[in-house]
């Protein structure tokens, strides 16, 4: 029974999705070699897993009994991978950061790449946050994280918060060349005739989703249309463009200080929602490694000097 | 999570030699213990290393092997990994044994046969896997195969297929009809001087080839009958022309026919590279009824 482990990944997602272009996509292949690893797969253990057709591929009654066993190979599989790429960068002293899509992220991002953070222990190689981030920190895909967050969402015993900043209520922003709501005696439901530009998990966990069900909850209405983006600042752009009219949690004006002539902004629900939107640095409850802390002690105290965390 | 080819290749063997290796710190002891080679097993830690990308043990002048700090993480790591892969390996090894499944496919037509229960009777009593048994017009065996929906299809007088392997199961016998009832068996040459007929099996290919075979062993041109003439000549075997003979597939009788003769051939159709590697073989062994 001879056969490339990481092939199991394959037939896992073929298992679970049914379809061939779904695990090409996924794992970056073409459908004939996902076809082919699956075949060698089969060859390799003497059963018959999948039925397939043009529509995609079934487990076999073989299959089924094979499932759970190949998806434990698998997670202790992608353990290994995990542990030994955590390894590597401690070798190398290199800590792995994902930095989230606001303001604030992006800007240290670039400081991080041009190497004016000072005091760092380590190497720091940055990345884009990825949804769901909180497992992938645990998985020690990246060592430390930085995001906002949205009231308790993102908050989990295996991962360690370190709170930069901590602000009230939501932001409501709109260029007024497009649209002209009232200021002083705002209306929150009034927004949600137009298209909502909001940013998603990877900016602020748990904004969409608490939007929306407020939405729905509140008002009994969703927005007329809503795009997502990935970073703050895109949204921030298409908003100044009168694309709609942006939503983002705490005081979003202050992390945009050079573009408030551009727009108009209401803040709102402040009492409603004290501590709604939290910003962090995140690593695992059981981190141990030097680096790793210094390196989020170093980010944590460049932030405050350069003022981004800085409120007025 | 990742790339597919970003993920290192490693296969279980890989392991297991690296983990004797590691305890034994000499190649020659961990190949005695992997009943292999001291010469496999180097190269295959140099496989991993490859893979891997870091060195895993290293060599002082006397030739002891050390492990490196990342051979230490590696096999401090990989525990849960090996315990996992034998229980997927023991799994994988009772379905063996409790017998796994096996789709046999066959027409409704030879379903009903003699020869088929015979068949199937004989193929049974050898196999090590659970056969159940499905119905499938011959119409679109070929894709039935080539997507799982069956294992092995049983047919009778079709064309071979470049992507699925045959296995001839012997020839079927022929019956001879004519207006005066059943008929006895010649050679092919007797059927020079006068008209016959067999019925068309839907495969233009192998009807082909078949009326060629029965010209070069003497025979004259014979014609192909559609299934409703066929049935009806059968039913009032008076209706018969004069002087023409009928040759009939006996697929009643689980018996083979006679090399003389040409004929269809009862043949399991597999696909290329089946998981089942000893499958073949029981099929053979099944048709000659060893």
């Amino acid at each position: 029974m001879e056969f490339e482990l990481r092939s199991l990944l394959v037939f896992r997602h073929l298992a679970g999705s049914g379809s061939f272009s779904d695990t090409a996509k996924h794992w970056g292949i073409s459908q004939p070699a996902v076809s082919l690893t699956i075949s060698k797969l089969e060859t390799a253990v003497g059963l018959v897993l999948f039925e397939r057709s043009p529509t995609g591929a079934r487990l076999t009654t073989d299959g089924h009994a094979f499932l759970p066993r190949a998806d434990d190979v698998c997670q202790s599989y992608a353990g290994l991978i995990d542990g030994l790429r955590t390894w590597n960068r401690r070798q190398s002293s290199e800590v792995l950061l994902a930095c989230d899509g606001s303001s604030i992220g992006r800007q240290l991002m670039a400081d991080l790449e041009a190497g004016s953070v000072p005091n760092l222990a380590a190497t720091v190689t940055v990345r884009d946050l990825v949804e769901n981030w909180g497992a992938a920190l645990e998985e020690s895909r990246f060592d430390l994280a930085i995001s906002g967050r949205f009231l308790r969402a993102g908050l989990d015993s295996n991962t360690q918060e370190a709170v930069l900043l901590r602000e009230r209520g939501i932001t409501v922003a709109w260029n007024p060349m497009f649209h002209s709501f009232d200021t002083q005696r705002f209306s929150f439901p009034e927004i949600l005739k137009s298209t909502v530009l909001l940013p998603n998990a990877k900016v602020a966990v748990g904004f969409d989703d608490f939007f929306r069900r407020w939405c729905d909850e509140a008002y009994g209405v969703q927005p007329a249309h809503v795009m997502s983006f990935d970073t703050e600042v895109a949204a921030a752009s298409a908003c100044k463009a009168g694309l709609g009219v942006m939503v983002a949690p705490g005081d979003l004006m202050a992390r945009f200080p050079g573009e408030k002539v551009h727009f108009e902004s209401v803040r709102t629900f402040e009492f409603l929602l004290p501590q709604a939107f939290t910003y962090g640095i995140y690593c695992r409850a059981e981190e141990a490694s030097k680096e790793v802390l210094s390196t989020a002690a170093a980010i944590s105290s460049y932030l405050v000097k350069k003022g981004l965390l800085a409120r007025s | 999570m990742d790339q597919y080819h970003l993920l290192p290749r490693i296969t279980f063997r890989q392991l297991e030699v690296l983990r004797a290796v590691f305890r034994e710190r000499s190649f020659s002891h961990a190949a005695l213990d992997l009943h292999s080679t001291r010469g496999n097993v180097k190269r295959m830690c140099g496989e991993l290393e490859q893979i891997l990308g870091g060195v895993l043990f290293e060599q002082d002048e006397v030739g002891a092997l050390s492990p490196t700090a990342f051979a230490h993480t590696l096999v401090s790591q990989m525990s849960p990994l090996v315990r996992s892969v034998r229980k997927l390996e023991d799994a994988v090894s009772m379905m063996h044994q409790t017998g796994r499944v096996l789709r046999l496919a066959a027409t409704p037509r030879l379903f009903e046969s003699g020869w088929f229960t015979g068949f199937l009777r004989r193929f049974r009593s050898h196999c090590p896997f659970r056969v159940c048994c499905l119905m499938l017009d011959e119409r679109r065996f070929r894709t039935a195969l080539l997507n799982a929906e069956c294992d092995v299809f049983l047919g009778c007088g079709l064309t071979p297929s470049d992507k699925l392997d045959t296995i001839d199961l012997g020839p079927v016998p022929w019956q001879f009809v004519t207006a005066g009832g059943p008929a006895a068996a010649g050679l092919p040459e007797q059927l020079a001087d006068h008209p016959w007929w067999i019925e068309d099996n839907g495969d233009p290919e192998a009807m082909e080839r078949l009326l060629d075979a029965f010209q070069q062993a003497g025979a004259a041109r014979g014609r192909a009958a559609s299934p409703t003439a066929w049935a009806e000549w059968l039913a009032k075997p008076a209706t018969i022309p004069a002087g023409t003979t009928l040759l009939v597939a006996d697929t009643d009788n689980d018996a083979h026919g006679s090399h003389v003769w040409p004929s269809h051939h009862y043949a399991a159709f597999i696909r290329r590279n089946h998981p089942y590697s000893e499958l073949k073989s029981f099929l053979e062994s099944a048709a000659h009824g060893i």
